[in-house]
């Protein structure tokens, strides 16, 4: 009955940049076992030491314990080491520094209550233009259909597919309230803030299927806001697009009706 | 649990309320009295306590078991919060979790160590006859109790309670049912704590005995001086806020809701929200965290204040560093006020802003690490006692390392980029609330339930409360560090869906199972809670041998708290004076010579 | 009795005949008039795309081909489903409420009925046929909303008493929330002189009372016409609702906003 799973540590990273996040992960950890364990000996010592017993009775005598001023120093200068050597260059790499749109594959998500909507250019590499009068069972993000960017645009729900090795910028909107755009396997998250359209960029180095999560509270069906993003080899994302693109106005017959 | 019984009376004369002649409702519900409000409020922060840890208890199941029918309660719950089969359902789920915030958060633990020990304990340690302001102390309870039962109440009203978590970011608060009472109710707690802390500010600058100095003053009244600082100062943003979004619900405002929204669909504005465009979330968020981040000081200033009374008398020697840890927690409240976004590091704030708040989150990890140091090194050289209160005591220490330790990764915005939301956001804080404030706030029932009752609590149900508390607070929240590593979305229903969710589900039936264990564990305190009030141990007015001025009042104090006035002569920690036969010397005892 | 008809009735749905409200839903003044028709088009078709439920298994699993917009479908003569034709005015005599439930399947992330018409108060039965969470959500203007889950497979809400949809409004949508793509929608009356448009266009209200009446038709993607007639004893009347273009008013308010984008966070960026 039960499910098992009892992981301990970092899911799989399959992005260029995650490694750095990853090795501030560790040293964080290596700094707060290093802590824990050096209080832990001493306050271990002194409950075994120090307990109350006939004939012993506290010193009150204020020990000089130049101990603790190292340790505060020491976390001080590692704590500074941490943020200006390892947190501030991903970061800055990751929030600012993005690659220039000619060399990447710009998608466009729309987030919403609950689903992730994919927009991607299309053949032209122009998106099309969007208006909430047009959103429609089979086109929730609004695409203008009078829009000739539009016609060869591709639109998909929960469902990403970007190519390896390539950096990939995805700009993030939404429709309705505040989700986050949570991709561990690629050590990405976003909030998506409605109002707001923001971009980030990663770069997959390996290939597989992985999900994508909302990390911010949407609603009651928050947790079901799971999407998966496919990174495929060149040729496989082309031929992917190629199956996606709109083509003729499908046929409906009477079999298609159902009541 | 009655305050004024002993019939004699201190000399103060003290307003219209005189103990022993007023009726009981006067003396015992509608009561001015500092120590009749701090019992008022610690026995109903512990029913919402338990109210609180109960709606968790089912959200525990729906998570350990996703999509299995409750056992028992599922039959009691509304047909909102559970499903046809009575499982939990998505929308009771939400209304837990962002209940289960509210209440431990606002209703429960604050109101327990300031409403609670701050009211009761304060005004004894300075040697005041009471609070400054006896009756905006009682209007603060009165406030306190109408916003709790407007909280309570929403579960049973159209719409339920609310459900957008005890965060209520905007725009999902603004559009979601149950949250308008959920506004009202914090408009009152916030008004409740605001009244609360002027009084606290000016009862411990004016009311101090004389020779009581400020670097005299036990770290408790230090940590409650500070954290009524912090309330002051941060609530009334909060409380503007939460104006501010009630009036987006229900008068057409919009200050959170930004232009072009299209929310189910339906394109906005709609008959339902006429008036939204313009407004934005993010500015909700910065006026949340405004407060909320003062807010987790004000969980655990105070009980490292508790702490540190506890050490020190069952240490039987003097705080290492008492200065150094007045310092650091000023230095604390100060910072506090500068963190604050850090929780939105993942809003899309620009890499400056984001380099100020991680530089100032690392910062004010220093003066954390100054008062556990310090906690510690205390312990060097002591003759330990090693009481129910005192065990509470110590495992706050390391249970608070850890809390204040797994803070780090969260802190600095890159690591932060992988843990943010998850599950390791949950372990933290409950690290340093749940063992860390929880801990210190039995260790202070323990500690100052002689003084309350007269009786001690029982030793052997002291025990039998703690060692089970201990490991099960490990086993529910270890598991969330790991799971949080993992990646796994905090607030996810049915972790299940995700990955992430299905590669820890073994740590979630872990964690159930300590959560359930550790309401077991419970029994034996309110066994203890009650039992002892009527058959505990009767004991003398300073049970603990210590030093500081509430243990010179007689046990339970009267109206007026001390028989005659005292006077201070020393530091608050003279344990162990050497060249002195008793290991204690009390700050109101005159020297001899 | 009831139940017996109203199965009957959903299996002539199934072949793609329509349905009449008053064939299912007795209990008040019943006439021998019968109003029949058509729904068609003569504007230009709507371009459309299929669904994309790929992302959800659970979804693309139960359809073998497919699955396009409801509101979008035009049958090769131009003839439309999915309309919804009442008597909108007119109508003098007072109805029970029948106690026997619509029923709203979801199967396939789709809603089976998409066009239903229901009397006000009448109880509404939720399924969830699909192995994954449904939510539920009504979007009314005059009645109560609702938005609940059906987390999983086999689950069942009905609605009733002051739960349900209990003022009569045209049309009531329902959506889902998880899968943007479903939606549903209610036509509640306060009598059941109603009907779905089936294949070729053609629905059928039957047992009406003689009498002067406004006959209206709604469509989700086309709007609303209406049209007065009068029909006496025994008699059929039949009428043929045309969209034109012209004809339609999408019931959309509309304003020139981008979906979901606003400023660009950052100048600087992409």
């Amino acid at each position: 009955m039960m499910a098992g799973g009892y992981s301990l540590w970092l899911p799989v990273d399959v992005s260029k940049h995650g490694f750095e996040i990853d090795r501030l992960i560790y040293a964080l950890h290596i700094l707060m076992a290093v802590l824990f364990v050096g209080w832990g000996i001493v306050f271990a010592y002194c409950l075994v030491r120090f307990r109350q017993r006939p004939g012993h009775r506290a010193d009150a005598v204020v020990i000089k314990a130049k101990a603790s001023k190292y340790a505060e120093i020491g976390v001080a200068v590692f704590e500074a080491v941490l943020l200006l050597a390892f947190a501030v260059p991903v970061l800055a790499r990751v929030k600012n520094q993005f690659p220039s749109e000619a060399e990447s594959e710009v998608v466009r998500v729309v987030a919403e209550q609950f689903a992730w909507n994919g927009h991607y250019a299309g053949a032209d590499g122009v998106f099309g233009r969007t208006d909430p009068k047009f959103i429609a069972p089979d086109n929730l993000i609004g695409l203008d259909p009078n829009d000739p960017h539009g016609t060869d645009d591709i639109i998909t729900v929960n469902e990403l597919h970007v190519p390896v090795n390539k950096p990939v910028i995805v700009r993030l909107s939404s429709k309705d309230v505040i989700h986050s755009f949570a991709v561990p396997a690629l050590r990405v998250k976003q909030d998506v803030i409605p109002g707001m359209t923001i971009p980030i960029w990663f770069e997959a180095a390996r290939l597989g299927e992985f999900d994508i999560q909302c990390a911010q509270l949407c609603g009651n069906n928050h947790f079901k806001m799971r999407g998966r993003i496919h990174i495929d080899t060149d040729a496989a994302f082309a031929e992917w697009k190629k199956s996606k693109a709109p083509g003729e106005a499908p046929k409906v017959s009477e079999e298609d009706f159902q009541l | 649990m009655s305050a004024a019984t002993h019939g004699s009376h201190a000399g103060h004369d003290h307003g219209a309320a005189h103990g022993h002649d007023l009726p009981f409702w006067r003396k015992y519900v509608f009561s001015v009295d500092h120590k009749v409000i701090g019992v008022q409020y610690t026995i109903t922060a512990l029913v919402f306590l338990l109210f609180g840890f109960s709606l968790m208890m089912i959200m525990r199941y729906q998570l350990a078991y996703p999509g299995r029918p409750l056992p028992i309660v599922g039959s009691w719950l509304g047909p909102g919060l559970v499903n046809a089969d009575r499982s939990l359902s998505p929308d009771g789920y939400n209304v837990f979790g962002a209940m289960h915030g509210t209440i431990m958060v606002f209703l429960a633990v604050v109101p327990l160590v300031v409403g609670g020990f701050g009211n009761y304990v304060v005004p004894l340690q300075i040697g005041a006859p009471d609070m400054a302001f006896p009756r905006l102390n009682a209007a603060s309870y009165w406030s306190y109790l109408s916003g709790g039962l407007v909280m309570f109440a929403s579960f049973f009203m159209k719409g339920g309670a609310a459900q957008s978590g005890w965060t209520s970011y905007a725009p999902l608060a603004v559009i979601s049912p149950g949250q308008t009472v959920w506004l009202l109710g914090m408009v009152l707690l916030i008004t409740s704590s605001l009244l609360g802390s002027v009084n606290f500010i000016v009862t411990i600058v004016q009311l101090r005995a004389p020779g009581l100095s400020f670097f005299r003053l036990p770290f408790f009244v230090w940590a409650q001086f500070v954290t009524a600082f912090l309330l002051l100062l941060a609530f009334p943003p909060l409380e503007a806020a939460a104006i501010l979004q009630l009036m987006d619900r229900i008068a057409g405002t919009s200050f959170f809701m930004p232009t072009g929204l299209v929310v189910s669909g339906q394109i906005l504005p709609t008959e339902a929200l006429p008036h939204t465009g313009g407004g934005s979330p993010l500015l909700w968020q910065h006026l949340f965290w405004f407060l909320a981040h003062p807010e987790v000081y004000v969980l655990i200033l105070p009980a490292m204040g508790i702490v540190a009374e506890v050490v020190a008398n069952n240490t039987r020697k003097p705080l290492w560093g008492y200065r150094s840890m007045v310092y650091a927690i000023i230095f604390l409240g100060f910072m506090s006020f500068i963190v604050w976004a850090h929780h939105m590091f993942m809003t899309g704030m620009g890499t400056k802003l984001s380099l100020f708040f991680a530089t100032t989150t690392m910062i004010i990890s220093i003066p954390s690490v100054v008062v556990l140091t310090a906690l510690i090194l205390s312990l060097w050289g002591a003759a330990m006692r090693f009481n129910s209160q005192f065990l509470f005591a110590l495992a706050f220490l390391p249970m608070f390392a850890i809390g204040g330790l797994t803070g780090l990764p969260l802190g600095l915005p890159a690591s932060d980029i992988h843990l943010h939301d998850t599950y390791y956001v949950i372990g933290h804080f409950h690290y340093v609330v749940a063992p860390g404030t929880i801990f210190a706030i039995f260790a202070g029932v323990y500690h100052w339930y002689p003084k309350v009752t007269g009786r001690k609590m029982s030793e052997l149900l002291g025990r039998v409360h703690f060692w089970p508390s201990l490991i099960c607070m490990n086993v529910i929240f270890l598991p969330m560090l790991f799971q949080g590593l993992q990646g796994l979305s905090r607030r996810t229903y049915d972790p299940l869906v995700y990955d992430a969710g299905q590669a820890v589900q073994g740590w979630h039936f872990v964690s159930s199972w300590g959560a359930w264990i550790l309401a077991i564990a419970q029994i034996p305190f309110i066994i203890n809670f009650f039992w002892s009030a009527v058959a505990g141990k009767k004991v003398s007015d300073n049970p603990w041998d210590a030093t500081t001025l509430e243990w010179a009042a007689p046990s339970p104090p009267p109206h007026g708290n001390f028989l005659k006035s005292v006077s201070v002569y020393r530091d608050p920690y003279v344990y162990s004076p050497p060249g002195r036969p008793s290991d204690f010397w009390p700050q109101n005892q005159p020297p001899e010579d | 009795m009831v139940n017996v008809k109203r199965v009957a009735v959903l299996c002539l749905a199934a072949v793609g005949v329509a349905v009449s409200g008053s064939d299912v839903l007795a209990g008040g003044p019943m006439g021998t008039a019968t109003i029949k028709g058509k729904a068609m088009l003569s504007a230009a078709k709507p371009s459309m795309r299929a669904i994309d439920m790929g992302a959800d298994k659970a979804c693309a699993a139960m359809h073998s081909k497919p699955q396009y917009p409801q509101g979008k479908m035009v049958f090769p003569d131009g003839s439309i489903p999915y309309a919804f034709i009442y008597l909108k005015d007119g109508v003098t005599g007072k109805y029970d409420t029948p106690s026997t439930p619509v029923e709203i399947d979801q199967q396939g992330c789709m809603y089976r009925p998409h066009v239903f018409g229901m009397i006000a108060g009448q109880p509404l039965l939720i399924k969830n046929n699909d192995d994954t969470a449904h939510n539920i959500h009504a979007l009314p203007k005059k009645n109560a909303q609702f938005n609940f889950s059906q987390p999983k497979k086999g689950l069942e809400n009905k609605l009733e008493g002051s739960k349900t949809f209990t003022r009569p409004e045209v049309m009531v949508k329902i959506k889902c929330d998880v899968h943007p793509w479903m939606s549903a929608y209610a036509g509640v009356l306060s009598h059941p002189f109603f009907a779905v448009s089936g294949k070729g266009g053609e629905w059928e209200i039957k047992n009406v009372p003689a009498g002067k009446y406004t006959l209206a038709i709604w469509h989700e993607e086309w709007g609303t016409m209406e049209v007065p007639i009068e029909v006496a004893d025994g008699a059929t009347v039949e009428h043929t609702f045309t969209y034109s273009k012209a004809a339609a008013q999408r019931d959309v308010n509309v304003r020139e906003v981008t979906v979901g984008s606003g400023p660009i966070a950052r100048a600087s960026n992409p």
